[in-house]
């Protein structure tokens, strides 16, 4: 019997206007090969984030994606919050 | 394949395939197994407002800041939850300081696992709070440590009132927290359409 387990982002999405990009992690347990346990973990990239602890492939995406329009459309976005 | 499956419903002993068509089942449908469910399902109706396409469990990483910022932070634990159906999401959180750093200014929640609404332009405080339950290590709070979500955002502001009777709105700084600060919170809110 051998247990595997292996991490992987397996969804990556875009939202909003301001492109924030969702990146969920999945680690999956296999028994022989035979996927016995999945867990998610979750966690967003809003355009003013730090993304050098990202992945490639999602630091790829949000350099497409968070372009300096939709940089500066967050900045504005944020300056103008109003309880 | 379709079909009408009256007051009798088959037993079936192996998988059944539709290649095309509908099944409409006019009686109870009883599932003695899983379900899987390659789009959403319509309850109580048939309009988009009954429409559930989406259910995730999973977790999620509270990290606070402050002003922005969390230089020299370190936890014991922050660890969270979170159950999405369809566009709401409920979290729940755990924030256990072992060091607060020295970055200063207004309390954040930072980490949420999806991005919040923005789906009304009254404020931009969008309705999704979350409620400290319990908390440990704060100082000068006379109400309850509460998250506000950030529409359009990934972060909640921090608010309580910082005077005996004040409103409930004030800013949380850092200097309401210690090194030994833990936050125990859940709450809900949207991510769906605008």
């Amino acid at each position: 019997m051998a247990l595997t387990e292996e991490t992987k982002e397996d969804k990556i999405e875009i939202v909003g206007d301001f492109k924030h990009v969702q990146v969920r992690t999945a680690t999956v347990i296999k028994r022989d090969g035979v996927e016995i346990s999945r867990t998610y973990h979750r966690h967003v990239v809003a355009p003013n984030a730090d993304i050098t602890g990202e992945s490639t492939e999602v630091q790829a995406v949000c350099a497409a994606v968070h372009t300096q329009a939709v940089k500066d459309a967050y900045a504005a976005h944020l300056a103008a919050q109003e309880v | 394949m379709g079909g009408y499956l009256g007051s009798q419903i088959p037993s079936f002993v192996s998988d059944v395939t539709s290649a095309s068509g509908d099944f409409t089942i006019g009686s109870d449908l009883t599932v003695n197994s899983d379900a899987t469910v390659s789009g959403g399902i319509y309850l109580g109706g048939t309009g988009s407002a009954n429409y559930l396409d989406d259910y995730e469990e999973g977790n999620w990483t509270p990290v606070i800041k402050f002003g922005g910022n969390s230089a020299g932070q370190s936890y014991s634990a922050n660890v969270g939850k979170y159950i999405k159906v369809g566009d709401l999401v409920t979290v729940f959180g755990v924030v256990l300081f072992a060091n607060k750093g020295t970055s200063t200014g207004n309390v954040t929640l930072t980490g949420l696992p999806f991005s919040a609404t923005d789906w009304t332009n009254v404020t931009s405080i969008e309705g999704g709070t979350f409620v400290c339950s319990f908390s440990s290590g704060l100082s000068n709070l006379y109400n309850p440590l509460m998250f506000a979500v950030v529409g359009g955002n990934t972060v909640a502001n921090a608010y309580s009132s910082t005077s005996d009777g004040g409103s409930l709105d004030d800013n949380v700084d850092n200097t309401k927290f210690s090194n030994s600060t833990g936050l125990r919170f859940s709450g809900s809110y949207y991510v769906g359409p605008v």
